[in-house]
């Protein structure tokens, strides 16, 4: 943490992340108008007092929109880590605990996975089962475990053949209890680096699919979607696909941000 | 070598055969009787009873799997439900498109991300070497679809320079015919997909030709160059910089798993008539056959591709042996 403290890009991405966060918890009062209000006689507004970043082809608030998006975003993105952790993890440690062929079907399965570019994949399962919130949610959340799996095994395979293990087995400890008590906490640090920077994969990649038309459905505000209206309107307003763009990145900034101070904190040996 | 070549492409059977399990069962996946999703809205119930029949699908499900690989083994998706042509046929057409983007794509990487990350290394903790670092940070966080709408915003709608959808006669065509008149109008067209989808691409690429060339920089025998008199710019050009881009090579290959990515989404953007259009256009019409077709070709091709990068790096670097 205090290593952290002292690298001044993570800190900047810490408060960015922060922020977006007080964005979407706090979108109901902070939120310039209610959620869905449709002022037609201001529709396509430029940026004003009443609007400060402008309004869309139905006269809502693009501000309003966008704070209630980060909800959207930070809701997908953190339940599709979490999928996303939890079988790369439970897979990857299988894998490097065990080693034989246990290892080697599951590091196929990881060949398959990642022989298609993301997106691609997402959008054929949001293509499967439907798009909502909940498909592309659980679509990200199938997509990426494989950068878990990966770097858990190869940490666990370093981490099996310390001393501190062999002492547990001779102590009689089974392996559930050797893996997940004492060789997991250990390998952890790298799996926070991941999750961080896959934060802001998940974050770009929802946004993808709902620009795309195939994630988050209207009237539900999500940035991806609100960037395609922008894109319909280009030559009325070239705000409404301008913020939200900004949304998504200055998000994916600060947990890139963060990921690159954390990988810099918890390796002393890094050199950039 | 031989063997380390023979165990490569021995382990690419199982990775095909993944692809091909993972696409047909997302196909069923969807609710409904496969039958139906396969000929669409508008098919009669004589495809249905033929394609049940052709594909075996009153059959239990590994049967299914093994007609379904068979057929795909020999290139056979079906047709399509909208077109009513081979999903080959298609596949076929869309491909040259997207491969004009890519190689554009990828050489704009070169020419752009490695000088960057030679000078930012070069000139480490500098004003240049934060501003280049920060900049393919920017350029890693950045959503390649708003920066192709904001450049169409600015090229396109304020400046009126560049064209913001098609291909125009594309490149490929254009150069073979050698007419500049078509060779310019192609250009326009390509310039500002292939530089959306070059981004991601070109910050990556930067950043670790960066930490490459840094880790070089410091080593013994770089100090021995100097000492022995040599000129700055053959030291960089020479010694550091051909050791450092080896690493890059391996990772300039790699890119073209996530061009295709990209690919999806720029050409939307640019209404490029290439696979990711294909392959987008086709999900929004729910034609199955062609999402199939598509999916799995691009994924076998990025392995594919991705096998090769390896392959050749073995063959690069002696100094790796796998075992």
């Amino acid at each position: 943490m205090k290593l952290l403290l002292r690298h001044p890009p993570a800190v900047a991405g810490g408060i960015i992340v922060l922020l977006v966060v007080f964005a979407a918890v706090f979108a109901p009062l902070v939120a310039p108008y209610e959620a869905d209000v449709r002022n037609i006689r201001a529709r396509f507004a430029p940026p004003t007092a009443a609007h400060l970043l402008g309004t869309d082809n139905f006269g809502r608030d693009t501000l309003t929109r966008i704070l209630y998006g980060a909800r959207i975003s930070l809701r997908v993105a953190v339940v599709a880590v979490g999928i996303a952790a939890s079988i790369g993890v439970l897979l990857g440690s299988i894998a490097g605990y065990f080693g034989g062929t246990l290892d080697q079907v599951i590091m196929r399965i990881v060949d398959v996975f990642l022989a298609f570019p993301p997106i691609l994949l997402a959008l054929l399962l949001v293509a499967a089962i439907g798009s909502s919130v909940f498909s592309v949610t659980v679509a990200l959340g199938l997509i990426y475990w494989t950068a878990y799996a990966r770097v858990i095994r190869s940490s666990i395979l370093a981490l099996k053949e310390e001393d501190f293990v062999e002492a547990n087995r001779a102590l009689g400890a089974n392996w559930p209890r050797i893996l997940f008590r004492h060789v997991l906490p250990n390998a952890i640090g790298p799996i926070i680096v991941v999750a961080s920077v896959g934060m802001g994969s998940a974050v770009t990649a929802e946004a993808a699919l709902s620009f795309l038309g195939m994630g988050v459905q209207p009237p539900t505000p999500s940035w991806g979607s609100i960037l395609n209206t922008g894109l319909q309107f280009l030559r009325q307003t070239p705000y409404l696909a301008t913020f939200p763009g900004a949304a998504i990145m200055i998000t994916v900034l600060g947990f890139n941000l963060l990921g690159d101070g954390l990988r810099d904190a918890l390796d002393p040996r890094g050199t950039t | 070598m031989v063997a380390y070549t023979l165990r490569r492409l021995l382990l690419f059977v199982p990775v095909v055969v993944g692809v091909l399990l993972i696409v047909f069962l997302a196909v069923r996946l969807v609710p409904g009787d496969p039958a139906r999703i396969l000929i669409g809205p508008e098919g009669t119930e004589a495809d249905r009873q033929a394609i049940t029949r052709s594909l075996g699908l009153d059959r239990p499900l590994p049967v299914q799997f093994g007609i379904y690989a068979w057929r795909a083994a020999h290139g056979d998706f079906g047709r399509s439900i909208f077109l009513r042509t081979d999903v080959r046929a298609l596949v076929a057409h869309a491909l040259p498109a997207t491969l004009e983007l890519a190689i554009l794509a990828l050489l704009f990487t070169i020419v752009i991300a490695l000088p960057l990350g030679v000078i930012a290394a070069y000139r480490a903790n500098t004003l240049i070497d934060y501003s280049a670092t920060f900049l393919s940070l920017l350029g890693v966080s950045m959503p390649i679809f708003w920066f192709g709408v904001l450049a169409i915003l600015l090229f396109s709608l304020q400046l009126g320079w560049l064209p913001s959808f098609g291909r125009g006669p594309g490149l490929f065509p254009a150069l073979a015919s050698g007419n500049p008149q078509l060779i310019w109008e192609a250009a326009r067209h390509a310039l500002l997909p292939s530089v959306t989808l070059s981004i991601t691409s070109v910050a990556l690429v930067a950043r670790l030709v960066r930490s490459s060339m840094l880790d070089t920089l410091g080593r013994d025998y770089i100090r021995t160059a100097r000492a022995k008199g040599l000129t700055e710019a053959i030291v960089v050009r020479k010694h550091a910089a051909r050791n450092a881009l080896l690493p890059v090579i391996t990772v300039l290959g790699l890119q073209f798993g996530t061009l295709m990515g990209g690919a999806v989404i720029t050409e939307t953007i640019f209404a490029w008539p290439g696979l990711g259009r294909l392959v987008v256009n086709a999900i929004s019409q729910r034609d199955f056959p062609v999402v199939q077709g598509t999916v799995v070709f691009i994924a076998v091709a990025v392995s594919f591709v991705n096998l090769l990068v390896d392959l050749s790096y073995a063959f690069i670097n002696p100094r790796i042996r796998y075992s």
